[in-house]
């Protein structure tokens, strides 16, 4: 896999997605809600802890990140674009591995501006670094894994809406499936994938080498599988 | 296109195998200040030698905020040690589990069961996580040793002025009891894991070497005093910088007697970190002297603690029969009436520990007042002190530190202003700028 | 070197194409002529590697440039952009944008983002496309759709210039009969999923009167 076409692709990817509306008007609804709902927990908490920002912001990129990746295969397969690539010929993984990249980079720039959450946080009291810098690192990793989640459900429809939709629906079972079982409990299968799990400890202010094994793991694993079904898709 | 899928389920399998490789050999980096998201160096070493199961049982309301701490506590545990594993729930959906591991349903709290034993905390706390799982680790219960011959409190009596109750109490918390006569032979039995003297009323003579001896060989006491006993301990306690003042604390503060005896002093607040006194409720002392802790010098791996001290308004007076305070006489509060000690050193590779707690009262531990307040609770958390070993013993979380903050009607207005407005409209505005640049091409 | 063996395609039992053979030799232009819903497009995606056949093989030697019936690019992306993109998943030199640019005669619109360009402009980028890295073949699906009778004249030039000067293997589909007389070597007919017909183009009118009667046979069997 040659990373210069990976690079192509995520450039034209970024090309198209940031001339569209979507990550403006994703990122601002984005950013409104979250804050809304951080500065209320702030003034219910009392205290200068960022840690209450980061469970927000993962389950809301649960619902904005398949918004931004439901295009990358849906329209392409929809238009016929994706066709020329795959005579050219291009393999399935630059494919997939550019427009992941394309839409974690473009999800990551949409949490930049929670950073000024951050800010007011410091312009009111002391909060701890470490919180912070923990905190969005298991964003990141979380976006990567919503991102991989999202592009495989974009390439298994040619629809963009029935895309996000897939992709919404099975993050909210992988983000709540810790709670299926109705009790907490440890060793649950269940509690392995759920992704608000596996965001608590960053959350709190720790990375914990197993979460970030899980979410990288994910991530391969998703985008293989997205590479199978484009290329399957491609010789049906 | 069989390569491609062969690639494929290689790299399904690579996730999979960094997925386990992760969780398997996972380690844990706290950048919090106060490593409040890690579990202490002695809760990870008390874990450590859990080799068997050890089911934790919590019972938490689903609405009670706690609940999702409490899972994430124990949560840690379990990575830590998968011997150890836990549920919450809610204690109203399962009354069959709270009856099952008697568990108060009202007041809630958790179980730690291992094989048939069982050990209960009120609250899901590090400590009490901790503690219960030491108490389960504890192979042998220990064996406390109440003395007898000196005129002690008899743990047998059942009058209000003898001691059977808090025997019976240490039975329930896991001891066994027995008693040890010091006068007809003054040897410390080596079955004694703890050493309770409550109340000696003739002088100690020959048991005093020996008690001296027994302490100075790794022993743990615990010394009920009374300012209605004249006997003199502090050759006994004094290698420990302990020491008992004589007189009688009047406590003139009138929140903190009990139906207005100022020599009943009540104490409220326990300002140590020792997990003697942690989470103690209120304790009662019917006529108490000081227990005064020695600061001067330093004896290497000499820890000594005030446990409790009476209000600002107290004082100890020498004379009992004056309950007002004279000024070169009587010594002014706050007065300490309970203390700790420990000596530890490091010899011959293992660890040679001493403690020691001296209370300057032993009507609280009586029949007659041992049900009231915090007192019964105070003595099984002494003699848990004293007994259990060194490595089980967790001294407190890490807890993360305060850090208020003061969000007025306009910072808070100013913070939403900003952040739920201002910067979601520049993003908008910047998506509108593209969309402007690209219309002039 | 392009060449058919036997291909066929079912659809849910109903086939499609069947049993199509033929080949393009190096400097040869093959026209693909058939009616709508023939096969053609079928016939070119097996060719391509997008669909797999249900039987026979398809194959194509070297690199090839593919011109989709319906060729469209991304609305945002200027042409150059889209090109030089296109070159790199071609995996060929960008230095070539400029030169099929010219070849396209689009070679004013760099800077125009894809989706404010006309009809005819898309099909020439479309085209330009093809052209990068000077493929050793190419599989042109309707080439001349929506280009001006000016354009179409020098598309057609272009595509015979493929075949003379580059010695490349070209396929070109069409429906029009013109277009094939005009510049193709041979002509494949095909008319409900089969080969009908393969000869070389003599007067358009002779081809015209055989091609209604190949066509007509075939669907009425």
């Amino acid at each position: 896999m040659s990373f210069a076409r990976v690079r192509a692709v995520a450039g034209k990817e970024l090309t198209v997605l940031w001339s569209s509306p979507v990550p403006y008007v994703v990122g601002a609804l984005f950013q409104a809600v979250l804050a809304a709902l951080f500065v209320d927990q702030l003034h219910a908490r009392e205290q200068a802890v960022v840690q209450p920002l980061f469970p927000l912001a993962g389950f809301l990129l649960l619902l904005t990140v398949p918004i931004i990746t439901m295009r990358s295969f849906a329209e392409e397969a929809r238009t016929g674009t994706l066709d020329l690539l795959q005579a050219a010929p291009v393999p399935p993984s630059p494919l997939v591995a550019g427009k992941w990249l394309a839409g974690w980079l473009t999800t990551l720039a949409m949490l930049l501006p929670t950073g000024v959450l951050v800010v007011i946080v410091r312009w009111l009291g002391h909060p701890d670094r470490g919180p912070v810098i923990a905190g969005y690192v298991g964003l990141a990793l979380l976006a990567a894994t919503l991102t991989g989640v999202g592009v495989l459900a974009s390439s298994l429809t040619s629809s963009q809406p029935v895309a996000a939709m897939v992709a919404v629906f099975g993050l909210l079972l992988l983000w709540f499936s810790n709670i299926g079982s109705g009790t907490l409990n440890a060793g649950d299968v269940l509690a392995h994938f759920s992704l608000s799990e596996r965001l608590r400890s960053f959350a709190g202010g720790a990375i914990d080498t197993s979460d970030v094994g899980f979410l990288v793991a994910a991530v391969v694993v998703t985008l293989a599988v997205t590479a199978l079904v484009v290329d399957s898709r491609r010789l049906r | 296109m069989r390569s491609r899928l062969v690639a494929v389920l290689l790299v399904l399998v690579a996730g999979v195998a960094i997925d386990v490789v992760g969780s398997r050999t996972r380690r844990l980096y706290d950048l919090t200040a106060q490593h409040s998201v890690s579990l202490t160096h002695e809760t990870k070493s008390v874990v450590r030698q859990v080799h068997h199961k050890v089911k934790v049982t919590v019972f938490l309301r689903r609405d009670e905020p706690g609940r999702v701490e409490a899972a994430t506590l124990l949560a840690r545990y379990h990575r830590l040690n998968r011997h150890i594993t836990f549920k919450v729930l809610d204690p109203s959906e399962s009354p069959g589990e709270l009856h099952r591991l008697g568990v108060d349903p009202l007041a809630g709290g958790m179980a730690a069961v291992a094989g048939d034993r069982v050990e209960r905390a009120a609250s899901v706390a590090e400590q009490d996580v901790t503690g219960a799982i030491v108490r389960l680790l504890r192979h042998k219960s220990p064996t406390v040793c109440f003395a007898t011959g000196h005129g002690e409190a008899d743990p047998n009596a059942t009058l209000p002025e003898g001691v059977a109750q808090l025997a019976d109490l240490l039975r329930q918390n896991g001891y066994h009891v027995a008693t040890t006569d010091l006068l007809a032979r003054p040897v410390v039995p080596a079955a004694c894991d703890a050493l309770l003297m409550a109340r000696p009323t003739a002088p100690l003579g020959p048991a005093a070497a020996e008690l001296s001896r027994w302490l100075a060989a790794d022993g743990r006491a615990l010394f009920l005093l009374d300012p209605e006993s004249t006997v003199d301990v502090n050759p006994v306690l004094a290698p420990y910088k302990l020491r008992v003042e004589r007189g009688i604390v009047f406590e003139k503060d009138p929140g903190s007697v009990l139906s207005g005896d100022p020599t009943a002093p009540i104490v409220h607040t326990y300002s140590t970190a020792n997990p003697l006194v942690r989470r103690l409720a209120p304790t009662y002392f019917p006529g108490v002297e000081e227990v005064d802790v020695d600061e001067s010098g330093h004896v290497p791996g000499l820890t000594v603690s005030r446990l409790a001290d009476t209000s600002n308004a107290s004082f100890l007076s020498r004379d009992p029969q004056r309950g007002d305070f004279q000024l070169g006489r009587d010594l002014p509060g706050p007065v300490t009436v309970g203390a700790a000690a420990d000596l530890s050193a490091f010899r011959g590779g293992t660890v040679h520990r001493t403690r020691v707690v001296a209370w300057g009262d032993a009507d609280f531990a009586t029949n007659a007042y041992l049900g009231q307040a915090g007192n019964s609770r105070l003595l099984v958390q002494a003699l848990d002190w004293l007994t259990i070993d060194e490595d089980l013993v967790t001294l407190s979380a890490n807890l993360a530190a305060d850090r208020p903050i003061s969000l007025t009607t306009a910072r808070h207005r100013e913070s939403l202003l900003l952040s739920a407005a201002l910067v979601p409209a520049l993003w908008l505005l910047a998506g509108a700028a593209v969309w402007l640049a690209r219309r002039r091409r | 070197m392009i060449s058919a063996t036997a291909l066929t395609r079912r659809f849910g039992g109903r086939e499609v194409v069947r049993d199509v053979s033929f080949s393009v030799a190096p400097g040869e232009v093959v026209g693909f002529l058939g009616p709508n819903g023939a096969g053609k497009t079928t016939t070119m995606r097996m060719l391509l590697g997008l669909l797999r056949p249900s039987g026979g093989e398809g194959r194509i030697d070297g690199r090839v440039g593919y011109l989709p019936e319906a060729f469209t690019a991304y609305d945002a992306v200027s042409v150059r952009s889209y090109l030089r993109f296109m070159c790199r998943m071609k995996g060929v030199s960008i230095g070539d944008v400029d030169r099929a640019m010219e070849l396209a005669g689009v070679g004013k619109l760099g800077r125009r983002p894809f989706g404010r360009l006309s009809k005819g402009q898309r099909q020439r980028v479309g085209l330009a496309q093809a052209l990068l890295g000077r493929p050793g073949a190419y599989v042109l699906d309707e080439a001349t759709i929506g280009l001006d009778p000016r354009q179409v004249v020098d598309a057609r030039g272009l595509i015979r210039s493929l075949a003379d000067d580059d010695r490349a293997a070209v396929l070109v589909s069409t429906h029009l009969l013109a277009e094939a007389s005009a510049v193709c070597d041979r002509v494949v007919v095909i008319a409900a999923g089969r080969v009908v017909a393969e000869e070389r183009p003599g007067a358009a009118g002779d081809l015209e009167a055989r091609f209604l009667r190949l066509v007509g046979e075939a669907e009425l069997t």
